[in-house]
């Protein structure tokens, strides 16, 4: 008798990718919803039946999930629907027959950037609210709650997932092309990336062991993989952008932040202000300000032109030239993750759901060049037309 | 249903058939925006859905759910149903004696094509095939500098168009190959094709691979070779409903490289040879502004091809030739190897 299982979400990344990898294990009758046709091309191409599915739709819901054996939600969507959505769903699970339910989480739990003692599941989860990493922080409030009911659950938590059809990958690779991609301090802090494959294997592990109780487990790559080395894998594919051009963070975190006035500065700003031409064309809107105005400027000007030059420098500051060159745009939210600086270790899920993992992030980026060059006719001839201008 | 002679200024009466998503965004609000034509009727199986279109757009026209129900006088009829719905559909508006533009592709097989361009020419009808970006200043540009060797003659060239998700028809045909016609090459690529052959002659040979196992393909690449009085030119393209590739077309030429970013713009750009700053924009003549879309202009070459008798711009034996390229990319497929990194099939 084989287990059925759900794919809530089953046309995203890592939902198709479970798909295709759990149809090829007997033990398991896999059944994919989706939400949209648009998304679904590359599960389709396999002819196997997609069954369509409005997570806001409660009843619909219930009567979808009814019979299934375990559920794995992949679905993202809005707030709505990551929030109103699960709570259908775990609903219909608690109401039907499910009896195991695997929620795919994110790092981003812990803040971006992520709390630093946030090596392993057990740090506080502090995200900004209203952040992506706080509705799914909402998310798993309600899958523990749910477990504590009686629903046997499991909370992954991923980082940037790579290999094949890796969106995320594409994209730091489209950046270094681009020229919009900077290492900060040479590149040499850590990232975390799981290959997806390797978290289709933990799905696969959350469904089969029996200590779940919806706790939350990291399902990253342990072994050590800096930002220069996710560059030196991807430089094969680069038609141009490489090396890659190093900045210090100090320079990095001028630009994306707000500049902080000094006292002086902020009283110097507070008069250049008052006495802007903004200013003073709403003072002269009052008849006696107005009056008062024409007399201070009548007795400055009697004092004489280099006097009256001097006095307004000495408000308004001398001629300003910032320094400028060509540059192209940066990717400021792709740069900046490299200021996570935390490593997530997945040793409790290695232990607690007989998680291993089966792809090397050199493999998963020896896989994802084969797969970019298979897919994207890199060996043509035309390839070199379409570099990036 | 039947047509009054076309000889007054009166916009054309035309029925809307078919209340999916496309109709709802693209050919009923350029309907409306035309101030040649005019909506007289709006068909679909399921009247509600109809009827919702309209009230969409604040319209009272009838609706109905077949076309032979309709008992209005009409014109002509635009024609936006899922593609294996083209062509028997196309067939009885035109035995109804109406001109047709039938969204693309024109027919999911040769046969049904051929039938129906030589039905359309037998009654002396127009049929006009919804390739809208050809519309478009971009590609018209494009195609002068390369009828004319502005820039030199054609060498190469080479197109990308990629979108995970996005357009997501209601009737969901888009996932069957029997629905579609076929794939990504079909649902994505047959703007393009349209333009191979447009821009180029059609191609004397072609190679084509995709990832379709049992069902439709989501990714394919098709490359061609054309011998045209200009030389050979051989191009490349690259369809996908699973990579993210941001739509540009490039083509190489004698004296550098003419980019076109999208095809829905007005305007194209020529980067000479041995430059890496240096681009010129060729657009259209800007003293006369057009804010049309490329579906209105679509529609208006329609109705003017309605009234003065001519062929469309983009005709139905343009949207033939797509059909027999189609056929013929499909006649010669190769298997792209993604067995190998599909989950669980590759070795750590």
């Amino acid at each position: 008798m084989k287990t059925k299982i759900a794919v809530i979400g089953a046309s995203g990344f890592v939902g198709s990718s479970f798909v295709e990898y759990a149809q090829s294990i007997d033990e398991l009758e896999i059944t994919p919803f989706i939400h949209r046709a648009g998304s679904a091309a590359r599960l389709a191409r396999s002819g196997i039946e997609l069954k369509t599915l409005d997570v806001l739709d409660k009843q619909a819901v219930a009567k979808a999930l009814a019979s299934f054996d375990a559920v794995v939600n992949c679905s993202r969507g809005g707030s709505q629907v990551m929030l109103y959505g699960l709570d259908n769903i775990l609903h219909a699970c608690q109401q039907g027959q499910p009896k195991r339910f695997v929620h795919i989480s994110s790092v981003a739990v812990y803040g971006d950037p992520p709390n630093p003692e946030s090596v392993d599941e057990l740090a506080p989860a502090n995200p900004l609210p209203g952040s992506y990493g706080d509705i799914k922080l909402k998310q798993d409030q309600k899958v523990r709650k749910a477990a504590a009911q009686g629903l046997r659950s499991v909370v992954l938590c991923p980082p940037n997932i790579t290999g094949p059809y890796s969106g995320y990958v594409t994209d730091v690779l489209s950046s270094i092309e681009a020229g919009t991609f900077r290492l900060l301090d040479g590149g040499r802090y850590e990232v975390n990336t799981i290959d997806v494959r390797n978290l289709a294997e933990a799905i696969l592990c959350a469904l089969r062991t029996d200590s779940i109780s919806g706790e939350r487990y990291f399902i990253c790559e342990d072994e050590p993989f800096t930002w220069a080395d996710l560059c030196r894998e991807l430089a094969p594919l680069c038609r141009k952008g490489i090396p890659v051009p190093a900045m210090p963070v100090e320079e990095f975190e001028l630009l994306v932040q707000p500049g902080v006035a000094t006292a002086n500065g902020r009283s110097a700003s507070a008069l250049k202000h008052l006495v802007s031409d903004e200013v003073r064309a709403a003072l002269r809107q009052n008849q006696r300000l107005a009056g008062l105005e024409k007399a201070f400027r009548h007795g400055i000007a009697l004092m004489g032109k280099p006097i009256e030059t001097r006095l307004q420098r000495a408000v308004v500051g001398p001629i300003r030239v910032p320094k400028v060159a060509p540059a192209p745009a940066l990717g400021v939210a792709l740069i900046s993750q490299q200021l996570r600086k935390v490593k997530h270790s997945s040793a409790r899920a290695r232990s607690n759901l007989g998680y291993t993992q089966k792809y090397s992030v050199r493999q998963s980026f020896e896989d994802f060049r084969s797969w970019y060059e298979c897919f994207l006719d890199a060996g043509s001839s035309e390839w070199s037309l379409l570099v990036p201008r | 249903m039947g047509h009054v002679s076309l000889t007054s200024d009166e916009p054309l009466r035309i029925v809307l058939v078919g209340a999916g998503a496309i109709a709802q965004v693209a050919h009923m609000p350029a309907i409306l925006a035309s101030r040649t034509a005019q909506l007289g009727a709006v068909v679909d199986a399921d009247a509600a859905r109809a009827r919702e279109l309209c009230d969409a757009y604040g319209i009272d026209v009838p609706v109905f759910n077949d076309i032979d129900a309709v008992n209005v006088p009409l014109d002509a009829a635009v024609v936006a149903v899922p593609n294996h719905l083209h062509a028997p559909l196309a067939t009885r508006l035109l035995r109804n004696g109406l001109h047709v533009l039938v969204e693309k592709p024109l027919a999911v097989d040769q046969t049904d094509a051929r039938a129906l361009v030589a039905l359309a020419e037998s009654l002396e009808l127009v049929l006009a095939i919804g390739f809208h970006t050809r519309h478009s200043g971009a590609c018209r540009i494009l195609k002068h500098c390369i009828e004319s060797e502005r820039f030199g003659r054609a060498l190469r060239y080479a197109h990308r168009d990629g979108s995970v998700g996005g357009w997501s028809p209601k009737s969901s045909y888009n996932l069957s190959k029997h629905d579609a016609g076929g794939g990504v090459l079909v649902t994505t690529g047959t703007h393009f094709l349209d333009r191979v052959v447009w821009l180029f002659g059609y191609p004397e040979h072609v190679e084509f691979f995709d990832d379709a196992r049992v069902g439709p393909e989501s990714h394919c690449i098709a490359r061609f070779e054309t011998k045209g009085p200009h030389g050979q030119v051989t191009g490349s393209a690259v369809f996908s409903k699973v990579v993210s590739l941001p739509e540009s077309t490039v083509v190489e030429v004698e004296e550098g490289v003419l980019l076109m970013p999208r095809d829905v713009d007005d305007y194209i750009e020529f980067i000479p040879g041995g430059t890496n700053d240096i681009r010129y924009r060729i657009g259209r003549d800007s003293s006369v502004p057009d804010p049309r879309n490329c579906y209105q202009r679509q529609l208006e070459d329609f109705v003017d091809a309605c009234r003065v008798g001519r062929p469309p711009f983009v005709s139905g034996n343009d949207g033939l030739q797509v059909v027999r390229l189609v056929e013929d990319l499909y006649a010669c497929r190769q298997p792209l190897d993604w067995h190998r990194f599909a989950v669980g099939t590759s070795t750590p």
